[in-house]
């Protein structure tokens, strides 16, 4: 089973830290989220991970080997890049039968059968493609790459309602057949939220938390129900945020929930449910 | 393994333009042929020539595009700086020898119907009409296929220069020639002739006609720098990333 540690990570460009004294260790098959604001270091931790760029001090092992100029390390990830690297003037079919001879594990009738799904011409160069199409080839690669580790970086950008549903069912469907570590990296939380199995948030190039979706989202709850009951019942509790429509109110809060037999909340008519990702992640990222 | 794979790549990469370049030129060599024939009263007078300088030409402008591109694929797919080095330098060798065996199968033929002196020929064989009239093919093609390999790997460096230079070495890089150029003449000048002298002498010496006409002096040359290109090329891509 592939294990990743990440030990001491840090990476300057000039005088901008992007990644500082970072340490993390992904030893479970899991849907991780990899979550951070805009410049908080995820696309160069991933780059880092797969040998792109170099970093300015630590280390990243896959299956304890550094993955720097590392052929074993490397050919266990396969790493959805939000840049395009492929060749312009390279047909669809040929950037497949190419990316599998590179990786042997790849199948390319998975591929080509995941491009019929997906509506890709086959015989489009990749200079064609729209950026919505661009990432469903990416995607595509990564899927019936059949590496032991994927990476996706911001893999739903361009996609459309329907591509990006489709993706879902298609990465639960890969993950469902062959368990493995899969790193979401998107700032489409509220849709990824359902899917991620734990969660890893960095701010300004350090580790915020690494915590189970499950456990993170029950350190606390969403009140909701008509504005003056919600503000009367959040008075002395710890609001993270707030959401008003007419004159309904949202309030996420941290802290065990109330029972639903507790009075106020039945006198009221509040209404609790989960706790929502992407209001924690505002909280937690915010400042 | 892999290396085989990234040379093939780099090979098929190459194969279009290699095909579209040959069309070219067999077209030209036969255009001069039936022009010469036609026109040229008998083969004494006049001759066509130079037609395989063209490949260097070629074979440079594949080295300097054989980097960027390639580079930013064979990252995709997570392969190594150190195996993607080596793939390309694979794939100069089976590229080069087909260039320099077609050269002189086009020199070849077109002899048959007039004159058409190659490089080689008008190198080395220029003294000795007796030779220049038969050249010893295999000295042609380890010399041409010598001289490819090194233009390929030079083009590749130039390219891996200017990727890895900013926007003011790259500046610097370009006018640098002309600067070192205006230098020498000027030295020149004042040295009455020395340093064209000594230019031309090493010429002479590192291709091999200082002393006779021996082009193995010239493929000793050209395997050096190739050699040394290569290390200097490594050295470069090493620590190499792709550029936005």
């Amino acid at each position: 089973m592939s294990t990743i540690e990440i030990s001491n990570l840090t990476k300057c460009y000039g005088k901008n830290m992007a990644l500082n004294d970072l340490s993390l260790d992904i030893t479970e098959k899991k849907i991780y989220g990899l979550l951070g604001r805009n410049g908080a270091g995820k696309t160069t931790l991933l780059n880092l991970m797969t040998n792109k760029i170099f970093p300015t001090h630590g280390e990243i092992k896959v299956d304890s080997e550094t993955v720097f100029e590392n052929e074993n390390a490397l050919r266990k990830i396969y790493y959805m890049t939000e840049k395009g690297l492929y060749p312009e003037d390279m047909k669809i079919k040929d950037i497949i039968k190419w990316s599998s001879e590179f990786y042997p594990n790849m199948v390319p009738s998975r591929a080509f059968e995941l491009a019929e799904k997906f509506d890709l011409d086959l015989n489009k160069k990749y200079k064609g493609l729209s950026t919505g199409y661009t990432s469903i080839l990416k995607i595509i690669l990564t899927l019936s790459s059949n590496a032991e580790i994927l990476l996706f970086d911001e893999p739903l950008l361009g996609l459309d309602a329907n591509h990006r549903d489709m993706f879902y069912k298609e990465l639960i469907h890969h993950y469902g057949n062959t368990p493995k570590i899969i790193i979401l990296s998107t700032h489409l939380i509220e849709e990824v939220a359902d899917i991620i199995e734990e969660v890893i948030i960095i701010k300004n190039g350090k580790l915020v938390l690494k915590k189970t979706t499950e456990n993170l989202l029950s350190s606390g709850y969403t009140i909701s129900g008509k504005a003056e009951d919600v503000d009367a019942f959040i008075q002395d509790k710890k609001v993270i945020g707030t959401d008003t429509i007419g004159r309904f109110k949202y309030a996420y809060v941290l802290g065990t929930p109330p029972s639903k037999e507790n009075d106020q909340v039945d006198k009221m008519d509040l209404e609790i449910t989960k706790l929502d990702l992407q209001k924690l992640f505002i909280q937690l990222t915010n400042s | 393994m892999k290396i085989l794979k990234i040379a093939k790549y780099q090979i098929s990469e190459t194969k279009k333009a290699l095909m579209s370049y040959y069309l070219i030129i067999i077209v030209i060599a036969f255009i001069m042929s039936t022009f010469m024939i036609r026109i040229g009263h008998g083969k004494e007078n006049v001759s066509i020539g130079g037609l395989d300088f063209a490949s260097v030409i070629f074979i440079f402008v594949v080295g300097i595009t054989g980097f960027s591109d390639s580079f930013k694929f064979m990252q995709v797919n997570n392969i190594t700086r150190k195996h993607f080095f080596q793939g390309f330098v694979i794939s100069i060798f089976p590229i080069t020898a087909f260039m320099a065996a077609l050269d002189i199968l086009i020199n070849r033929l077109t002899n048959l119907f007039s004159v058409n002196n190659s490089l080689f020929t008008q190198i080395y064989l220029r003294q000795d009409s007796i030779a220049r009239a038969n050249p010893n093919i295999i000295n042609n093609f380890i010399w041409s296929f010598t001289v490819l390999s090194f233009f390929a790997i030079l083009g590749y460096f130039i390219s891996l220069v200017y990727y890895r230079s900013n926007m003011i070495t790259k500046i610097a890089v370009s006018v640098s020639p002309l600067i070192i150029l205006s230098v020498l003449g000027y030295l020149n000048g004042i040295t009455n002739g020395v340093i064209s002298y000594t230019a031309t002498d090493f010429l002479q010496l590192i291709w091999g006609f200082k002393h006779g006409y021996n082009p193995y002096v010239a493929v000793l040359t050209m395997t050096i720098s190739f050699i040394l290109l290569s290390l200097f090329s490594f050295l470069l891509i090493r620590k190499v990333q792709v550029k936005e």
